[in-house]
């Protein structure tokens, strides 16, 4: 019991920073990361009782993207259909620059949680984590070689999500034309 | 519409992989996070010590203890310490005519009338002892009925606090929701407004360079007019029609 104690408490001191930077990337918001940050330690907690875990930080990295994905399709917000909003005829400085990328980011957070776990994980390792193939290979128990068909079979995913969108009704548009 | 290609989907990966927590946030988390697991390791090492507080919690169930150990060991030391039992069947014949041929009746009264005091005194001293014990553990289950009552309490409200932090932050969120769908709409509804404007302005642009072009013609024609009527006027000032009548003179 002290053994697992002092393991997470390793855990928390060698990982928990990057742990909770990856939360914070994933739910784009700090307070809900630390929320999700207590409780993967806990469920870790919890998990060690059963049985033995090798890679330990795999595990605790595999759960926390699983929970941030969790609290995304719970909280899911109606996400804007900016595709279907005709652009400007001409580039120019404007004040919804910053809104419409932070809706870009939600949307894109949102089709990678629609991939499949592993895909989501390979993703997340190698273009937001910034890993190489091979490590993520080691991570995942896969060769480099299948982790490169992931993420590029993941990126063909995520390009027909965000093109096919999900658009807000008409009714909707024509109010807000009105 | 724009299209969405790999560059633009990596482009963005490439801005979430940018974000980076405020250090003084993560400290914060790793530390409540510390907390916790310290809590939940303590609350886990507190039932192991339950018994034994029980125990020395007073000085009645101490003594208690005290007394059932030393009474197992004077057993223990009796039953090792005791000889060889005799042959029964002999010892029980030599009794047997022994107490026949002495035993009268009158010892035989006024031993059983010495047994039954003993056994009066006895009975009322654990009787005594007995209900002093009595009264002393009633009072102490009253004393751990209150405490567990306090505790069960504590819970509670611990445990309904949660509860309204809980709803205080689905709340806060649902209202985070209304907002996020609230700025979604003026986004729509802005960028409708701004293509509108630039629409405008090219038509009004269209507009002003046709109607400098048509402006351009007229005095075009105008400057021509003026050129031909100066033409026809003759080098003094007089019409071609006033010359003509003024040359029969």
């Amino acid at each position: 019991m002290a053994d697992r104690q002092n393991e997470l408490l390793e855990l928390l001191d060698a990982s928990g920073p990057a742990l909770y930077s990856l939360l914070t990337k994933l739910t784009l918001r700090q307070d809900v990361a630390e929320e999700l940050m207590q409780e993967l330690f806990i469920k870790l907690n919890k998990a060690r009782n059963g049985r033995k875990i090798e890679n330990f930080y795999a595990y605790a990295r595999r759960a926390a993207v699983n929970l941030a994905f969790d609290w995304r399709r719970k909280h899911r917000q109606p996400a804007a259909a900016l595709e279907r909003v005709p652009e400007p005829t001409c580039p120019n400085v404007s004040p919804l620059t910053s809104l419409i990328k932070a809706e870009e980011l939600e949307e894109t957070l949102n089709a990678i949680g629609r991939l499949d776990k592993v895909s989501r994980q390979a993703v997340i390792m190698r273009y937001i984590g910034q890993e190489s193939y091979e490590h993520i290979a080691d991570q995942l128990g896969r060769s480099p070689h299948h982790v490169r068909a992931l993420c590029a079979r993941a990126m063909d995913r995520l390009r027909d999500t965000l093109m096919r969108g999900r658009p807000y009704p008409d009714k909707e548009v024509s109010d807000v034309k009105n | 519409m724009s299209k969405i290609d790999e560059n633009e989907i990596r482009r963005r990966l490439e801005r979430i992989s940018r974000i980076e927590p405020a250090p003084d946030a993560t400290s914060r988390a790793v530390e409540r996070v510390r907390q916790t697991l310290e809590s939940q390791s303590e609350s886990r090492r507190r039932p192991k010590s339950h018994i034994w507080r029980l125990i020395f919690a007073s000085s009645l169930t101490r003594s208690a203890a005290a007394a059932a150990v030393l009474i197992a060991a004077g057993y223990l030391a009796g039953r090792l310490s005791a000889p060889q039992p005799p042959d029964i069947r002999e010892l029980e014949a030599a009794l047997e005519h022994r107490l026949r041929s002495s035993l009268e009746p009158a010892v035989r009264e006024k031993l059983s009338e010495e047994l039954n005091r003993s056994w009066q005194t006895a009975l009322a001293v654990y009787h005594a002892g007995l209900s002093e014990q009595l009264n002393a553990f009633a009072a102490g289950l009253g004393e751990q009925h209150r405490r567990e009552l306090n505790e069960y309490a504590v819970k509670t409200l611990n445990a309904s606090s949660a509860v309204t932090h809980q709803l205080l932050n689905d709340l806060v969120q649902a209202i985070a929701s209304a907002q996020e769908q609230d700025r979604q709409w003026v986004t729509i509804a802005m960028r409708h407004i701004e293509s509108n404007r630039i629409k405008d302005t090219t038509r009004l642009n269209t507009g002003l360079v046709s109607l400098a072009e048509q402006t351009r013609g007229e005095l075009t024609r105008t400057k021509q007019g003026l050129a031909q009527l100066y033409s026809v006027v003759s080098p003094d000032g007089a019409f071609p029609d006033a010359q003509e009548h003024q040359q029969p003179q």
